[in-house]
């Protein structure tokens, strides 16, 4: 596996940014599309989402001070990127005149990239119910096992704030699961 | 488990896919359209302000003056509307009194064909005094 300082020091050298860019892609690219798609849940929406990613990563790598380690800087511009769209994605369901539950329930059926069992797609479907801050933290804390601290200062937030997000939508996760029984 | 999957070789064309993106030139039509999209969008914030404003000036009447600042009283009456605008061809050709009452006359109230030709071959004021008189008792 390449070593991050190998692909920043190649970034640097005049000709061999797209060297340097196509390790990056090898090396992340597969962790974040996963991390994006549980959050977005669609393949189309999330294949944009981290097509953007790595293009402000592209764009900013100069920038990036190396305070901490490339792959925190990565997940960080994919998680900001992914909930900026689920914000604006949950203002268009809003005012959308197809009802919200028939979203919903269409969503999975309809995905031929989704072959979970029922158990998953009913708490897949819970997770989607869930406002755009609180979806992110949830599937964060419980699918990728991250502290509370790590989450913060992923989206620049304060530890309690998180935590505060993450009871609610766990409390709001116990509801939708056992309205679904 | 990982109930989600991805498109056959979906991670495997990303590289090209995404250098063909970073590597797109802009054309110059966007970017006209991205340098002059502010001030388009300026220009048309102010134009709807502008027609609000219009629109509402309308609504609540605030764009009429009232009636026209005056010391012609004639003239103020035309403005009102009590008088007919054609009169005021009559009124500047500055035609004597008679000439007046006359083509107010035929302009405002019935007459008969007699007193029209009278009227129209020589008219004095008492003759006007008089056919007032008659019309009215």
């Amino acid at each position: 596996m390449t070593d991050d300082k190998e692909i920043l020091e190649a970034f640097k050298e005049e000709g061999r940014q797209d060297y340097a860019f196509n390790l990056l892609v090898r090396k992340y690219s597969r962790d974040l599309y996963w991390c994006i798609r549980r959050m977005v849940i669609d393949h189309d929406e999330a294949d944009d989402l981290l097509q953007n990613t790595l293009i402000k990563a592209w764009k900013y790598l100069p920038d990036f001070r190396e305070d901490c380690r490339l792959y925190t800087w990565l997940y960080r511009i994919a998680v900001n990127e992914t909930l900026n769209y689920l914000k604006s994605k949950r203002l268009k369901t809003m005012f959308s005149l197809t009802g919200k539950e028939k979203i919903l329930s269409e969503r999975f059926t309809a995905d031929p990239y989704f072959n979970g069992d029922d158990i998953t797609r009913r708490l897949y479907t819970a997770i989607e119910k869930l406002p755009p801050k609180q979806k992110v933290i949830f599937t964060m804390r419980y699918f990728d096992d991250m502290k509370f601290d790590d989450i913060a200062k992923a989206l620049r937030r304060t530890t309690g704030s998180v935590k505060a997000s993450y009871h609610h939508a766990y409390v709001k996760m116990q509801t939708f699961l056992g309205d679904s029984d | 488990m990982n109930p989600f999957t991805v498109p056959e070789n979906y991670f495997e064309t990303l590289e090209d896919r995404l250098h063909e993106r970073i590597h797109q030139p802009d054309s110059r039509a966007r970017i006209f359209i991205m340098r002059v999209k502010p001030a388009i969008m300026l220009a048309l914030m102010f134009g709807v302000i502008a027609g609000f404003g219009w629109i509402a000036s309308k609504v609540t009447g605030l764009l009429y003056t009232g009636p026209a600042d005056t010391d012609d009283p004639i003239m103020a009456m035309i403005e009102e509307g009590y008088l007919e605008s054609s009169f005021i061809y009559a009124y500047y050709d500055e035609i004597d009194i008679e000439e007046a009452f006359t083509y107010s006359l035929e302009n405002t109230v019935s007459i008969d064909g007699e007193l029209a030709e009278d009227l129209e071959a020589s008219l004095t004021e008492d003759d006007i005094l008089e056919h007032a008189y008659d019309q009215t008792y």
